[in-house]
């Protein structure tokens, strides 16, 4: 018999010797597929929406990515920096633009993931 | 395949603790405590830059394997430009050497004496590479130009860390050259997915893709495109960029070509490159408190093979044989016979992230398994 050891759940299970060029194998398969979705789930929890800059700092406090409507002038964007310490990452308009900017109440041209990044 | 013991082993957290930093107390200096003690890196001599071991290259390298062969089955040909760049060649577009000068590296010295024209070391490819498109290109059959390569660059940084933000790294940079506006966005908008494609199949990492504001773009371009992956402590990390130039570059380094109807005219550039930084955000998207936890088809070592209680006979050879039998399917798998606790080296491998561990054992019965598996074993067959 032989004992595997499963990093990414950190499971131990026994595995007949003789099956394991197949158990091997498809246990990699497993695993690549899995972190893939638990990590999908992880950050799915983690991204939340914000109107405001109080909004998007306490998002961002909160370890989050968070979503917000920018009317696009880089005095709000600069504000959200010296705010919330965080930078646009990417603009998500396809999703559909919020009607005002969290910043500045103004009309908004885009929506915007706001995020602390390396 | 047998049952599953639900086993998480709280004893063993306990060892990781002393050894690395707590992940959700300092999860700045887990990071840098993970990758020097799983050897993927050590800090160079030079202020920010980092040695990559061999752990930590055999990653790149997988990497690198995985990603070249998706941009072979594009089409896309490789090739090697020169490290150092005329400062001349970088003031022609503007905006570009506005954004990278603080960080460039220059040359003044060489072959003993000064330099008549200082060279940077390039911290991008852009301005060497369209020079030679230039040179290279003359029609519209020519045309569209999809060359990468594999190279270094350096970005002179005041704050370093290993593989997400080091003065010197590694990357793939591809640079593009098209008759048509909509051929160059295309081909922008192509490899972002390509990127997005690679995060998901190959790091198993999840990403966002998106256009980036004016203030973040790339200095030069005319639109930019982002790659963002979340890390364990919430926080972004981009992994991979694209570039859309319109005619900014073709114009500062006269990429022209004679058209089908006769006229000389600009072509449409993109550039898209991703880097060792993509380590960083594997270490970071997926670690956990023992360390390291790869996905298979990036890791050095998929399947770690432990003879444990070596002394007893067939043991030694049973690895061997299990050994050849996977790495005949391709796996990569080691045997490690170190003269060491069994303890010890399962520890080391769990730090190091090894997708799995085989434990290989001389059994009187069928049920037979080392003693410190306790608690409930099902019965197998």
């Amino acid at each position: 018999m032989c004992s595997i050891f499963r990093r990414d759940t950190l499971e131990k299970f026994q595995l007949p010797i003789d099956g394991i060029k197949d158990g091997i194998t498809s246990l990699l398969g497993e695993i690549q597929k899995n972190m893939l979705v638990k990590s999908r789930e992880r950050r799915d929890k983690k991204i939340v929406e914000a109107d405001s800059l109080d909004g998007i700092l306490k998002g961002v406090d909160g370890q989050n990515f968070v979503k917000a409507g920018w009317c696009g002038s880089r005095d709000c964007e600069d504000k959200v920096k010296e705010y919330a310490q965080a930078t646009a990452r990417i603009m998500c308009d396809e999703e559909g633009v919020p009607e005002k900017c969290a910043v500045c109440g103004k009309h908004a041209k885009h929506k915007v993931i706001f995020a602390r990044a390396y | 395949m047998a049952e599953i013991t639900g086993n998480k082993d709280t004893q063993k957290d306990k060892q990781f603790v002393k050894e690395i930093a707590d992940i959700n107390e300092n999860f700045a200096q887990w990071y840098t405590d993970v990758v020097l003690k799983t050897e993927l890196v050590d800090y160079g001599p030079v202020k920010g830059t980092m040695v990559i071991r061999p752990y930590g290259y055999a990653v790149w390298e997988n990497i690198q394997r995985e990603m070249d062969q998706r941009f072979k089955a594009l089409g896309v040909k490789n090739a090697y430009f020169p490290l150092l760049i005329p400062m001349s060649y970088f003031t022609k577009e503007a905006e570009h050497v506005e954004g990278f000068a603080p960080e460039v590296a220059v040359v003044t010295h060489a072959g003993g004496a000064k330099l008549e024209e200082p060279l940077a070391i390039r911290p991008t490819s852009e301005t060497i590479i369209g020079t030679m498109y230039s040179k290279w290109i003359q029609s519209y059959r020519d045309l569209p130009v999809i060359i990468n390569q594999w190279c270094n660059v350096m970005r002179w940084e005041k704050t370093t860390r290993p593989f997400l933000r080091t003065s010197e790294f590694l990357w793939q940079e591809g640079h593009t050259v098209h008759a048509t506006e909509k051929e160059a966005m295309d081909e922008t908008m192509l490899m972002l997915e390509e990127y997005r494609k690679f995060a998901e199949e190959i790091l198993a990492i999840p990403v966002l893709c998106g256009k980036k504001t004016e203030k973040e773009k790339f200095a030069g371009a005319e639109a930019t495109f982002g790659m963002e992956a979340m890390m364990i402590d919430g926080k972004s990390l981009q992994a991979g960029t694209s570039h859309y130039f319109g005619q900014n570059f073709s114009k500062a380094f006269d990429i022209k070509y004679l058209d089908k109807d006769g006229t000389l005219k600009y072509g449409y550039t993109s550039s898209w490159g991703t880097s060792t930084r993509m380590i960083g955000a594997v270490i970071m998207a997926h670690g956990d408190e023992r360390g390291l936890v790869l996905p298979p088809k990036i890791a050095p070592v998929q399947a770690i093979i432990i003879p444990v209680a070596a002394h007893k006979g067939g043991v030694t050879e049973k690895c061997a044989e299990i050994s050849e039998l996977l790495r005949s399917v391709g796996v990569r798998t080691e045997i490690d016979e170190r003269d060491m606790s069994p303890g010890r080296k399962f520890n080391e491998w769990e730090m190091k992230g090894v997708p799995l561990r085989i434990e290989i054992y001389r059994g009187g019965s069928v049920f037979d398994f080392p003693p410190r598996h306790l608690g409930k074993i099902p019965v197998a067959d």
